[in-house]
């Protein structure tokens, strides 16, 4: 196997993948990956890969309460979708409620999904890369006829 | 995953493993929409007021649409591949994203997933082992971009972008609109701090933006004027396209290269 950057020979290694929830880290060892000889690059197989990432998706899909209460200015930054500095700037004009342990600012989780998930909202939209509210009625209503669309199709699958 | 990333795999990572797995091979065209069709990934268009492109997703069921009344249809592809993007990456597993087509032209956004599903895009369209190769030869110029643009379906500023990027060349590029530089960006080597805010006065920019016309030929420039470098007696090479639907100015700006200057040219850096 050849490395899709710099087109060297690939060896075949046994490594480990560090993934972060919230300010914790979880570590899984005896990957099986292929590293660059020159860049040292690693690369997983897409099944290896996907088998991170749904490991990943098991964490941050576990339910509120077990998840950490204390996040960093990089997860709200992620789970906004906004710049650190956007964030920095919501704690200054008080949009989000903080506080500084030491040198760093810590949000209680519960205030910022809050913030982002109106709770009648919650089970049907989450944060999008462009706010739902900036569409118009006919934008909303074309694209809840193709969510109906899709969710037929995805219960015709489960029969 | 949202909000949780696998350290370690960047969005390009993802676009490759994706063309992999794909079994395509890492040369442009690549086809976003065979990835749809192979994937299951319906793509339908309808008349939207307020975005250009969007993913929707429920469950395993997924589907990008497209703005029919987009007048930018050549961009497509790059749209598809956007949304490809937030419908791979981990982190995008939101039900829902609305784009606009100045988000993903620009390829340059603020926004952290709209950025990730522009550089899954632009790797996606423009892999970087093949555009390494294609550009190792050449000087960058805008002739070589647009070459290159056609060559890959991309349009000129997500090509520029990508470019820069990877590129040895002491190369910047400079986005305008109403005569004002909205955003800059530049490769590693070139070492000047390139400038925002009014176009001057000695640019062909601020031509086009006066006249609506302006001549594409490059033209050698004071430094000054595109830098925050008061360096009077060294110049830029300046060549700028207009992109009209836009109604913007995209400038590619070279260090002229000295062969005393060569040097620098580091072949292990590659």
């Amino acid at each position: 196997m050849k490395c899709v950057l710099c087109d060297t020979e690939m060896d075949s290694v046994i490594t480990s993948f560090q993934s972060k929830w919230g300010d914790y880290e979880v570590t899984i060892d005896g990957l099986k990956a292929y590293q660059c000889k020159q860049c040292q690059r690693v690369v997983f197989q897409p099944e290896v890969a996907r088998m991170i990432q749904n490991i990943t998706a098991g964490l941050s899909e576990s339910q509120p309460v077990n998840k950490p209460d204390l996040i960093n200015v990089d997860d709200v930054a992620d789970l906004l979708s906004v710049s650190n500095q956007t964030v920095y700037n919501m704690i200054k004009d008080g949009r989000l409620k903080a506080t500084k342990i030491g040198r760093e600012w810590r949000f209680l989780r519960e205030h910022i999904e809050k913030l982002i998930i109106p709770e009648e909202e919650a089970a049907t939209f989450s944060l999008a890369a462009r706010s739902k509210k900036d569409l118009s009625a006919r934008d909303k209503a074309i694209i809840e006829k193709h969510l109906e669309n899709l969710r037929r199709r995805e219960e015709g699958k489960g029969k | 995953m949202n909000g949780y990333r696998i350290q370690g795999i960047t969005p390009e990572g993802y676009a490759n493993l994706l063309l992999q797995e794909m079994g395509m091979a890492l040369i442009p065209p690549i086809d976003p929409y065979y990835i749809c069709t192979m994937q299951h990934i319906q793509i339908a268009y309808e008349p939207l007021d307020h975005a250009d492109a969007a993913l929707l997703r429920i469950g395993s069921s997924a589907e990008i649409m497209l703005n029919s009344n987009n007048q930018y249809r050549s961009r497509d592809r790059f749209s598809v591949a956007h949304e490809l993007g937030h419908y791979y990456l981990p982190g995008h597993s939101d039900m829902e994203y609305y784009c606009t087509i100045k988000e993903i032209l620009q390829y340059r956004s603020s926004n952290k997933k709209e950025h990730e599903a522009n550089q899954f895009a632009a790797e996606l369209l423009m892999p970087t082992l093949w555009l390494k190769n294609r550009i190792k030869a050449s000087d960058i110029s805008l002739s070589l971009i647009k070459k290159i643009a056609e060559e890959c379906h991309t349009s000129l500023t997500a090509t520029a972008i990508k470019i820069i990027k990877i590129c040895r060349d002491r190369v910047g590029i400079a986005y305008s609109e109403n005569g004002i530089i909205k955003w800059t960006a530049k490769s590693k080597s070139f070492s000047y701090e390139l400038r925002e805010g009014q176009v001057d006065e000695r640019s062909r920019v601020k031509e086009f933006f006066q006249t609506g016309n302006f001549s594409e030929e490059p033209m050698q420039v004071p430094l000054f004027i595109w830098t925050s470098s008061p360096g009077l007696h060294e110049f830029l090479i300046e060549e700028s396209i207009s992109m009209p639907y836009l109604g913007a100015v995209l400038t590619v700006l070279t260090v002229p290269v000295d062969e005393d200057d060569d040097a620098w040219l580091d072949e292990d850096s590659w």
